[in-house]
Parts: C-alpha cells; structure tokens; sequence
C-alpha cells in the first residue's frame, strides 16, 4: 500500500515540478523517469568520448596530450593553433594525440590553471601566451634542460632561453617574442604638418600640439584591464635612458618610487588630460584601437597582431592599413623581449616524452613560418619570410635598429600590480592623485607579495 | 477630493508601470539590436539602429563557439539540477515550515550560510572533491554543485510557501489518517505550486548562467555550458562584439522563454481557483 | 506540531547531504585556513589570528566592508521597496500585468557581462545619460560617471538596485497566495485599496518579504560581477567591496589565507544578516 502511495505521489510530484510548457512534458507522466533518464543520457553521452578515447588506446596505445589552450575564438592565433593541431593528430596518428580544451581568455585561462595548480592536476602540456606561471608554479613544471638537445637549443633565441630559464633549468621552450613599438595615421599626421614619427618626447609632445591644433585626437588610450595601450606608453616613457631601460627588464618589481618611472607618470598624466579621447577613462582595449581604426584618432600603441585587424571591414574602412605607419618611441625605445612559452607539467614518463613531441613540432621551422604569416605575431626563431603582412615587417625591421630595448609590464610585474593600474589610472588622469602617489599606489600593491 | 486623489495614484502607478518597462526592456532590445550591427557601429555609436540587417553576427557565433551543443548541455544541465533542487528543498523546507525539532534553527542558519560563501573560497575544495568522485568533467558534478547553490534561495521561498498555507486542510487529512509523505505530495505540494515554480524559475536561471563553476569544473566541450561559449568573442587584443551579442541573443531567448511559461503555470494554478483560503 | 524522528530524517536527508557534499568541506578549509599563512607555492603554515590582524588593520577591509554595508542596506531597503511597489500595482491585474512581471524579471536574465557593457556605455562621456543632461541644461556634459571620485557610486549602484523583478515575482506569487476572500471581507469592512495593501495583506505576506530582504540584502555579500566588469573597484578603491577584494586577494594576488579570512567575516556578517532580518519579521512563526 505504502509503495504504492509513493508511485503516486512521485508523479504527482512530477507534474508540479516539471509541468513546465504545459502540452510538452506534462504528457509524459512521471517526470522524476524524465529526470532520471535525462541524467543517465547525459552521463552517458558525457563518458562518450572518454570511453571511445579508451578503447582507442587499447588498440593502437595512443598516448594522448592533455592541452588547455587559450588559442581559439578570436584570438589573432585561433586559427593558426587549429591547423597545427590537426597537422600533428594526422602526422602522429595512432602514437599521440593532443586533446584541446578551450579556454577562449586568458584571464579565465590563468584562475583555471592556479585552480588545477593547487589540486596538483596541471594538464600536460601549458602555455599561458606570455603570463609568467613559472615562479609561481616551478615545482609542478618539467625541468626541460635534459630534453633538448644541442640543435634543438640552438633553434632558440637567448634572451627566449633567459626568460624561461630558473637557476639553470629550462621550464618553457619559448615561441615568442613581443615585439612593440606604436601604430600613427599618416594622412592625420600630414593634416597636422608632421613628416616623421618624433625622436625625442619634447617633440613627442610638440606633435601632440600639432594635432591638437589641427582638431584631431593625438592619442588612443585606455584604463580597464589593465589599460594595455596607455601603459605601453608608460614603459616606453620610463625606459628613456639606461636606468629606466633597466627598471623596464626588472622582473617584479618591488619599488616604483624611481625617478625615471615617477617622470613617465607625469608625462602620462598629461597624455590624459590633454590628448586623448574622453572616453579613454574607463575605457578598454577594444574602445581604444576602434578609436584609432575609425581615425579618430592618430596613435595608438600596440603589436603587430593589430595589423590583420586592418585589413577587417567590419573594423575600419576598406584600404586603411595603407594609411598606418609603424614608428619606435621617442629615444629609440622598443618592446623587445621574449616571453615564457610552452611549459610541461605531464607526470609519467611517456606523457613528457609526448608532450615534448607536440611542442617541438609546434616550435618546429614551419610552424613559427607560419606563425609569423598567419598570425602577425612574432616567433623565438629568427625568420623572414616574404608572405609576412608589410606593417609587421616594418616593425621588426624597427626592433633591428632600437636603442632601448624593453620588456612589457604585463609580463614582469605582478599581477595585482598590473590590476592596480587600471584601477589607479582614473584618478591619475583627473589630478585626484599626483604621480608620486601613483608609485607609492603600486609599491603598496607589490609588498603584498612577500612570501 | 476622493476622485482627484484617485486619479493621481492611478497617474502615479502608470508611471512607475512605464519607468519599469523601459528601464528593464531597453536592455534587452539594445542588446537584440546590437547583433545586427558591425563591430564599428557597436562602438562608435552605441544607440544608434543598425544600417541593415545582417545576420553575419549569427553565423561567426555558431562558426566560431559550440553554441549549439554547450546549449544542449546547459538545457540537461539546468533542468535536472533544477529537479533535484525544488524535490530536495521542499521536503526539508515543509519540515521547517511546519514542525518543531530540535536543531531546527541550526538547519536552517547552516542552510542560509550557504548563501553566504564566496565562490572563489569554494573552487578548489570543490574541485579536490569532485575529483575524488570521479566527477570532475561530467555532467553530473555540475549538476551536483548547482543543485546545491540552490539550496538556500529556495528554501527560504518555499519555507515562507508553506508559512502562508492555512493548516486545517492538512490537519483534515492527518485525522483522516493519512501519513506525511501522502499528506505532502497530494495535498501541500499541489497548493504550494505557486511557490514551487517560483523557486524553480529562480534557481534554473542561476544555474543556466554560472560560469566560475562550469569554467572550473569540465573541460571537454560535451559537457560545457552556454556562458563559456559568450567569452570566445572577447580576448585581451581582439573581439568580435557583433559576434558576442548574437551569441548573448541566443542565450538569452530559452531564458525568458523557461519563464514565460513557468510564470504562466502559477498564473494558471491561481485563475483556476486552485487555491482555498 | 511534532513529527516521528524517522520521517523528519527521511525529509531533510536529500538536502542534507547535498549541503554536505558540496558545503561542509568547504566551508571547513576556508575556515581552518583562514587561521593559516597560505600563499600560492608555498606550504601552508599556522599563523593563529595574524590574517584577522591584518584585515583590521587593512584599509581596503575597511573600506571594501564599508561599501558592502552600505548596499546591505540600499538593496534591503529601497531595493525590495521598488520590487513590493511593483508587486502590488500588479496585483490589481490590470491588463498587461503578466507581460510586465516578465519584463521586470529581464535583466537578472540577462548575463551580468551583457549588463555591464549596457552601463558602461549608458553612462559613458559620450553616452545617454549626458546626451539627456545636454538636452536638458543646454550645456555640454561630459561626466565619466564610472570612473569619476564622485560620481563613481551612483552607476555601480543603479546596476543592480533598480533591477528589483526577482522580488516582484517572488511578492507577486505570495499575494497572489493570499485568498481573495480576505480581501473582499476587508472591502466590506470599508477598507480601501491602498489600504488593504498596507493593513491585511502585506502583514499577511511578512515571511515572504522577510525573504525578500534576506536574498537582496545577502545578493550584495557575493555581487561581483557587475562592479569587476565595469569599475573593477576604481576609480582607487571608491567601489571595492569585500566579495571584489576577497577575489582580488585569492586569485590575483593568491594569497588564500587571507582571503579565506575575508571569506569567514562575509559568511559571519551574512549569518548576523539573516538573524536579523528573521527576528524582525518574526519568521519563525506561521502566519495562520
């Protein structure tokens, strides 16, 4: 009697739960079996890849990469990272197999891999796009030094060697480089009776005036996530003689209280308050280089990833990258630094030897060659090629001949450092604070990373 | 007087009516309007309609992000942890509503404080545990942990339900001899309905649009959700916001459908006169 | 009224082990922790009150708790007002009552990042707000009103205070609840509209506004997004609250023994909260 009591109160408890859209559940019936079944389908169909990945390996003893990659969406190299891929599952089919899992920002990429970090799951293969994990995960990392050889090693640029490199050991092989100077507009630089991008940053800010006066908009810049195009300008600004060259290689940090950088801040203060858009408060990076692609306004600092954007109509007007030219800052400073790369953290044996596999084809000639193609960004590898986009040629033909030669902040200061900017710069650009205080701001933020 | 002042609250609620109206639609319609427009538009004339209507917008976002099959998955993912948590809360939430125990007070304050925990201090505990399950990457453990962030939203709106049922038609049925599992489903759990849909509304958009967990918890792309899918348009140097908003669009319109037809249920349950004070 | 222990263990057992699966553990290490020093990359190591210590003597705590306090309140006041007023216009049921029930309910649909872009532009130098103040005042007005000293509040808290739909349909339902015969006794009695909103049937429905108040005052110990997405708690820390700087503590600045400390007085303020708010509607006690 009991039981049956429950089978109808099971329904009953059914149709109110679920009931739903009317006529398309409540048909049904019991909607606790809906439940059921639904969680059984979707158990199952979860266990799916998992079980035909087993059986898989049964067979042929495929060794299969775990790789989280931020290398997809809109990323600039989304699709570069796909063909690789499917290159490597195809030429290494029935050995290993790189199992993808997307993490389309790298913000999210980074939160997820501290998450895993701390639970002692880090996938087998990282790589971050440039974000320093390894001080702060180097016990979970492959010591990569015994896995790469004389020519492989030979393959890799120094400076690419040194940044992924702790006490002697190698925790990432490097892919990349960030090379970065500025974007201008001619034709709004013409308006303005400007021939060349400035030398010095008196005639930096002259050129500013100039633009002023001629009604447009000198400078696109920007305050959120971390305010990437203001800030470029800040390093570049800091690293104007051999001290602040220094402070701008310096990794983390602890003491912004230096003259060269507390000078830039003024500098930057009155980039704010004088040259720049109303809406670069609080602004992103998206707001800021659709200022500059609209030209609106005239520079804008960035990489020369940027440039397929310029060919994008939905961006900017059909014919515009012919209107961009490519400039160092003033004093002959550049962006020129390598950044951490392809990082292991497989446990067995054989998971490193396949990881180690997958990031020497993605680090391999043909992929950098078509890194750089594709994508516009700039490899470890020195190479050329003729099927590189002009305006990306031309900014590493500026790296060739700079002076100064700087790291970019987001890759050397901490990252609550980083974060402090965006929130300090607001009052920075309205007078509330003076740039003495800014640094004072920052150093505040570094201490906190005592250990 | 009688009639002026009438007038003049009838004014007055006609007003705040209209203040709702626009201020809770507007987003909607700018975001609707926003997927028809090019990236340029978006950004340099925020408000403006688009030129025309083009449904690339719709194309890149299906091109570029699983929308489809995370949408699938958040639809199982939704809807069963949804079940679970409206069957699990009730029951407790009708015990405290209606009897008194001891440790009464303590299960409902442990309850509440669940509301109350941040969810960065929960990822890694969480994670270390499902991982122990072997859940980690399923279905299942999302649904788990959903079900669970339901746990105090809901029982608070069910408590303060069966607070508002009159008890002598229970009463009625007890003396009548029935136990308590009969009692509740047949004859609360039907009045309650109101209420019941109310927290199943609430807590299936919760669970319909977390992403910390979902980010966290799965990696493979036939368990994700749907809020994973609107961050493959944004990266820190490029974006496709035309894209975006598309795919907002369409995360959007099984919301507000699920809602339209859960409230309808109560509408209907109230109309038909259901409900005996 | 009394139940059989078995049958009582039976009803509370789904949710029980629920909460204990996915709570108890983890409440336990942010707990335990929070008494620790534990840095991403180190051991995790006893250090008795120092986190507290530090927090009291944090200025961002002050401020961050400040903040959170003071849209406790807002969001427990002016918020579940607007949701009640709203509640009972509807309730009439005058035509279009369902259409905007629903529409108030949009924008806690709506993704929170969605609505953070919708405000930034909104309230943007070049947005509609100051487009309104121009026509208005005749005047150019460019206010960045997110990222202004003192401006900065006011958008961060119309993103959420206005949004009050959740409280509508939850008051909506519970008067919808409320038999209509009462009401029609109170009519012959001679009350009037207004009247019998304030005197019969918000006295009945105090449990459910009493649940109003828990959930929006508590929504603001745990509202993140929208302040992270659009101010992330600047102009300086003009913004910040303790679920913001609890974030920035863990996952920015990894330091999780800290934040974990943060955690414990969000979860201690958030108890006081509900203890509150239950002795103020008095509850506990069934209405009939």
């Amino acid at each position: 009697m009991k039981k049956r009591r429950l089978a109808v109160i099971a329904a009953a408890l059914g149709t109110v739960m679920l009931a739903g859209c009317g006529q398309g559940s409540g048909s049904g019936g019991s909607a606790q079996a809906t439940t059921q079944a639904a969680e059984s389908a979707a158990a199952s169909s979860a266990e799916e890849p998992a079980a035909k990945a087993e059986a898989k390996e049964g067979a042929g003893e495929v060794i299969q990469i775990d790789y989280p990659t931020f290398m997809c969406g809109t990323a600039s190299v989304a699709g570069w990272f796909q063909e690789r891929c499917q290159a490597f599952n195809e030429q290494y089919a029935g050995k290993y197999e790189i199992v993808v899992e997307e993490i389309p920002n790298t913000q999210d990429y980074v939160d997820k891999m501290k998450v895993l970090y701390s639970s002692d799951s880090l996938p087998d293969v990282v790589n971050t796009g440039g974000y320093n994990i390894i001080d702060m995960m180097q016990d979970k990392l492959v010591d990569l030094t015994p896995y790469v050889d004389e020519e492989w090693r030979s393959t890799m640029s120094d400076i690419g060697i040194a940044v992924n490199s702790r006490d002697g050991k190698l925790y990432g092989i490097p892919s990349t480089r960030q090379l970065v100077g500025y974007f201008y507009n001619k034709d709004l630089f013409a308006q303005a009776g400007i021939e060349a991008p400035a030398k010095t940053w008196d005639e930096f800010f002259e050129q500013c005036e100039a633009l002023k006066q001629a009604g447009i908009v000198p400078m696109s810049m920007d305050t959120a996530d971390s305010g990437w195009c203001t800030s470029l300008f800040l390093g570049a600004m800091t690293a104007s003689n051999e001290a602040g060259e220094e402070f701008m290689n310096t990794l983390q940090p602890r003491d912004y209280n230096v003259p060269e950088f507390i000078d830039a801040v003024a500098k930057v203060q009155r980039l704010f308050q004088e040259y720049t858009t109303p809406d670069s408060i609080g602004g992103d990076y998206a707001a800021a280089a659709n200022n500059f692609q609209n030209e609106i306004t005239a520079m804008i600092a960035n990489g020369p990833w940027m440039v397929q954007n310029f060919y994008d109509t939905t961006k900017c007007e059909e014919g515009f990258y012919e209107k961009v030219g490519t400039a160092m800052y003033p004093e002959g400073t550049m962006y020129n630094a390598a950044q951490t790369g392809w990082h292991v953290a497989a446990k067995t044996p054989e998971k490193i030897e396949a990881a180690i596999e997958m990031i020497k084809f993605m680090t391999s000639e043909e992929s950098q060659k078509l890194y750089l193609e594709v994508t516009g960004n700039i490899c470890d590898r020195n190479l050329t090629s003729d099927k590189v986009y002009p305006l990306v040629n031309e900014v590493i033909e500026n790296a060739a001949v700079s002076t100064y030669n700087i790291n970019d902040y987001q890759s050397l200061w901490y990252a609550n450092v980083v974060d402090e900017v965006s929130v300090q710069y607001p009052l920075l650009a309205q007078g509330e604070m003076t740039p003495e205080e800014f640094a004072a701001a920052l150093t505040a933020a570094a201490e906190k990373n005592e250990k | 007087m009688k009639q002026i002042k009438q007038i003049a609250g009838k004014a007055l609620a006609g007003l705040f009516l209209i203040y709702v109206v626009v201020v809770c639609l507007g987003p909607l319609i700018w975001v609707f309007f926003q997927a028809f427009k090019t990236n340029k538009e978006i950004l340099i004339s925020a408000f403006a309609l688009p030129k025309a209507f083009r449904l690339d917008g719709f194309r890149v976002a299906l091109e570029t992000a699983p929308i489809l099959l995370y949408f699938r998955n958040s639809v199982v993912i939704s809807v069963v942890n949804t079940g679970i948590t409206v069957v699990a809360v009730s029951m407790a939430a009708y015990m405290t509503a209606r009897f008194q125990f001891r440790g009464k007070r303590f299960f409902t304050l442990m309850l509440s404080s669940s509301l109350l925990i941040p969810v960065s201090s929960l990822l890694m505990p969480i994670y270390l545990l499902l991982t122990k399950m072997g859940m980690i990457d399923t279905m299942r453990g999302l649904i788990l942990i959903y079900a669970a962030l339901g746990l105090p939203t809901s029982l608070f709106i069910l408590q303060s339900t069966f607070q508002g049922i009159p008890r002598e038609l229970e009463e009625a049925a007890y003396i009548d001899g029935a136990g308590v599992f009969y009692t509740f489903f047949t004859i609360i759990l039907p009045i309650a309905k109101p209420g019941v849909a109310t927290a199943a509304t609430l807590h299936f958009i919760t669970s319909w649009n977390e992403f910390m967990f979902a980010l966290v918890m799965t990696k493979s792309a036939s368990v994700r959700t749907l809020p994973l899918a609107l961050n493959y348009f944004t990266s820190q140097f490029s974006f496709n916001y035309t894209a975006m908003f598309a795919a907002i669009v369409l995360s959007i319109l099984p919301s507000i459908l699920v809602f339209i037809c859960l409230q309808e249920q109560i509408t209907a349950s109230m109309v038909s006169g259901s409900l005996k004070g | 009224m009394r139940i059989k222990k078995h049958i009582l263990f039976v009803f509370l057992l789904p949710c029980l082990l629920l909460f204990a699966l996915i709570y108890l553990l983890p409440i336990g290490v942010v707990a335990v922790t929070s008494f620790t020093s534990w840095k991403i990359g180190t051991d995790i190591r006893f250090c008795g009150v120092d986190n507290y210590l530090q927090a009291v003597k944090d200025p961002n705590v002050g401020v961050a708790l400040l903040h959170t306090l003071f849209w406790v309140v807002l969001q427990a006041t002016v918020h579940v007002a607007l949701g009640v007023t709203l509640a009972l216009i509807l309730s009439r049921r005058r035509r279009g009552w369902r259409a905007i029930r629903t529409i108030s309910m949009i924008p806690n649909i709506i993704p929170a990042s969605a609505l953070a872009i919708i405000f930034l532009r909104v309230f943007d130098a070049n947005g509609l707000i100051n487009s309104l103040l121009q026509a208005v005042t005749g005047k150019p007005v460019q206010i960045q009103w997110y990222f202004q000293v003192k401006t900065a509040m006011i958008p961060v808290t119309l993103s959420w205070l206005i949004y009050s739909g959740l409280i509508t349909i939850l008051v909506l339902a519970a008067i919808m609840g409320v038999s209509s015969e009462l009401s029609d006794s109170a009519k012959i009695d001679g009350a009037r509209g207004l009247q019998i909103d304030f005197l019969v049937i918000l006295p009945i429905i105090r449990n459910t506004i009493g649940t109003a108040v828990i959930i929006a005052a508590t929504s603001m110990l745990k509202e993140f997004e929208l302040i992270f997405l659009t101010t992330n708690g600047g102009p300086g820390n003009k913004t910040l609250n303790m679920p913001l700087y609890l974030y920035k503590t863990s996952l920015i600045e990894n330091n999780y023994g800290y934040g974990n400390a943060m955690g414990v007085m969000l979860i201690v303020l958030g108890v006081g909260i509900v203890f509150a708010v239950n002795k103020l509607f008095r509850m506990d006690e069934s209405v009939y």
